[in-house]
């Protein structure tokens, strides 16, 4: 993972560590589609959308403008407009979950 | 849970609407007015071989939340994997059964929050 700078030691497991839990993520989120297609649950349209943003869109936003910047495509002050994509993708992405657990039928 | 002798195992897979049970619901969960859809049969002739397949755990029940608030049984296939081997004077058979799926198991915890 060159975008994630291969500096030091710390970065290169930083990198690991996020690219492992955008799998876990989609991993979660794929299962929760499979859920919605076998159950037709609203709950779990709502859930899957939520992890596949929160962990699949930030990765792939952050991992993006990471190579951007320092590819030197993208000028490095608009760093920040990235920082702030992932932020915004974070928030829908826990609104979609947090709105899956209110349209989950109590059993 | 029993562990169903080969005859009966034989007797089940004998009926193709059955197999056709087993079949539908190896892809989803399905109830028994789906399965009669399905098959072309009544709910009673469903729910007859369903009986049958439930006492030889070749399918699973499991519950749905409806739309009016209700819930439904709905029915999820075991049965993977039937083998039967002739061998050196010999016959030996082997099921291998399905675990509860993923999928499911994510929508009926996520329902109980």
């Amino acid at each position: 993972m060159v975008v994630f700078g291969l500096d030091s030691p710390i970065s290169v497991l930083a990198g690991i560590a996020a690219t492992a839990s955008a799998v876990i993520g989609v991993y979660i989120g794929y299962q929760a589609y499979r859920g919605l297609r076998r159950n037709d649950d609203p709950s779990m349209r709502w859930l899957s959308v939520g992890m596949i943003l929160l962990f699949g869109l930030t990765y792939l936003l952050a991992v993006a403008g990471q190579g951007l910047i320092a590819f030197r495509v993208v000028p490095i002050h608009l760093q920040s407009v990235f920082r702030l994509l992932v932020r915004v993708t974070q928030v829908v992405g826990l609104g979609c979950i947090a709105y899956s657990l209110r349209v989950a039928t109590t059993t | 849970m029993t562990d169903s002798d080969l005859a009966t195992v034989l007797t089940l897979l004998d009926d193709e609407h059955v197999r056709s049970i087993l079949a539908a619901t190896s892809e989803r969960p399905m109830s028994a007015n789906e399965l009669g859809e399905h098959c072309g049969l009544s709910t009673t002739s469903i729910y007859r071989r369903l009986d049958r397949l439930r006492d030889a755990d070749l399918v699973a029940e499991q519950t749905r939340p409806r739309s009016d608030g209700h819930h439904e049984a709905v029915y999820v296939s075991r049965l993977n994997r039937f083998e039967l081997a002739v061998r050196n004077g010999s016959l030996s058979w082997e099921i291998d059964r399905q675990q509860a799926d993923i999928a499911d198991q994510l929508t009926e915890l996520w329902g109980r929050f």
